[in-house]
């Protein structure tokens, strides 16, 4: 219920700031989505839920923004289950939580490039790809500590830790 | 028994680089810019982007608020300008609406249904864009229903923007000039001292944030600061739309092909409104 809210609220947010960030200086590129999505693995009981709800917003992403179809919901889903397989080597505190963003982001950089470079839809240019990549960890690692905190201050005094 | 097991896990290599492979030719069928989208595509676009729309209209709102404060601030010398602007209106209305009647008795001569200038324009709002860098894509509040079709034009006030590559039935995707590639080039004409010169705009240099034209045959001098504007040949959107203005004539060590940076003449960063011209 509250990793559905959560990303819902994300969603929403994405669309939202798409309209007010500077896109041509390529500092700012959220994808406040993707963070959720990795940050609400704590709250499925299942490990199989988790990656048919990783499925279920990729698809949702690549109709509402991209026009596209399947290559979010594979994307999603490959770093949901990364993002399952690194959380056990982080110890839960706020640096380590922000370093497994920057490798999320990073991994999910390089692999969304390297896919759409593939198929042919992007001409490869290094340049491009560093920038939108460097520019993608300021704003989602202040997104990363707002989760973190909502996380610890808000959630865990409150409610249940797992729902599915 | 040894064996067996080398056997397997040769057939699962195997397998794996299968799979990536079909997973590579089935992301090419579905990540392509002239997809067709289904009936539950459309439907579900549509309605995300109608509670999309719902969210974001008391943000707008609000700045709208705030930038009616800023602008507010030098309204003096505001109005001073469109003093002076308001002056030459007059002249260049009455110059306008000579050359149109002179224009629709040519049309009757020559029996031509339509020209490559003329357009009617469909004005939209912008809803979302993506900003994952990749696609440059935007999302406005105009289908179908409202006669938006694909390979539209959408300019706002200072020039095109881009083109529609998609169109559901209350809402449309546009794609950027900052995403033309080699597959997809535009058709434009610079002005010369002797007259336009015709080339292709092929790309977008994000580092310089100019667009790169090729394909000039002609050796005729460009100066900077001509304007470059759209030819609407090949293309389903009228000629004259301005694109952008030159800043710089390059030629290779041979002088043989010249390639033109153009500025464009829209902000990307501020797209709201925007309208879509339909041929």
């Amino acid at each position: 219920m509250y990793a559905i809210m959560i990303t819902i609220v994300s969603f929403l947010l994405e669309g939202l700031f798409s309209c007010y960030i500077p896109i041509s200086t390529h500092f700012w590129l959220p994808i406040p989505t993707l963070l959720s999505i990795c940050f609400c693995q704590v709250y499925f009981l299942k490990k199989r839920n988790y990656i048919y709800f990783c499925f279920l917003f990729g698809i949702l992403y690549d109709i509402t923004f991209t026009n596209t179809l399947f290559l979010h919901g594979i994307l999603f889903v490959i770093m949901g289950y990364i993002g399952q397989k690194i959380v056990h080597f982080f110890a839960h505190t706020w640096y380590y939580f922000l370093l497994m963003i920057f490798i999320l982001i990073l991994i999910y950089r390089m692999l969304s490039y390297a896919i759409l470079v593939s198929i042919g839809y992007l001409p490869f240019d290094f340049s491009f790809f560093l920038s939108i990549t460097m520019g993608s960890f300021l704003w989602n690692l202040i997104y990363g500590i707002l989760l973190y905190i909502l996380e610890h201050f808000v959630f865990k005094r409150f409610l249940p830790k797992r729902w599915f | 028994m040894r064996k067996k097991r080398k056997l397997e896990r040769r057939h699962y290599i195997i397998i794996f680089f299968l799979g990536i492979l079909l997973l590579l030719g089935v992301l090419m069928y579905f990540v392509r810019d002239n997809r067709k989208t289904s009936t539950v595509e459309q439907v579900l676009q549509d309605t995300f982007l109608w509670i999309q729309k719902i969210i974001s209209t008391p943000v707008h709102f609000v700045t709208d608020k705030v930038n009616e404060v800023k602008d507010k601030s030098n309204l003096y010398e505001k109005y001073e300008n469109l003093q002076k602007q308001i002056e030459q209106t007059d002249g260049i209305r009455a110059k306008n609406q000579e050359l149109e009647s002179q224009l629709q008795e040519m049309k009757a001569l020559l029996e031509l249904n339509q020209l490559v200038y003329e357009s009617a324009p469909i004005s939209a709002t912008v809803i979302t864009r993506n900003i994952d860098g990749w696609y440059q894509t935007v999302t406005i509040d105009k289908g179908k229903q409202q006669g938006v079709t694909e390979h539209m034009a959408v300019v706002t006030g200072r020039g095109m923007i881009g083109e529609v590559i998609s169109a559901n039935s209350f809402s449309s995707t546009v794609k950027l000039l900052t995403g033309v590639d080699e597959n997809h080039k535009i058709s434009v004409k610079i002005e010369g001292n002797d007259g336009y010169v015709y080339g292709l705009l092929s790309s977008y240099d994000w580092e310089n944030k100019v667009y790169k034209i090729d394909g000039i045959a002609e050796n005729t001098e460009i100066k900077e600061g001509a304007n470059v504007v759209t030819t609407g040949l090949g293309n389903a959107y009228p000629s004259g739309i301005l694109i952008g203005t030159v800043t710089q004539v390059k030629t290779d060590h041979f002088d043989l092909a010249r390639t033109i940076l153009v500025t464009p003449s829209v902000d990307f960063d501020e797209i709201r409104y925007v309208t879509v011209l339909k041929k």
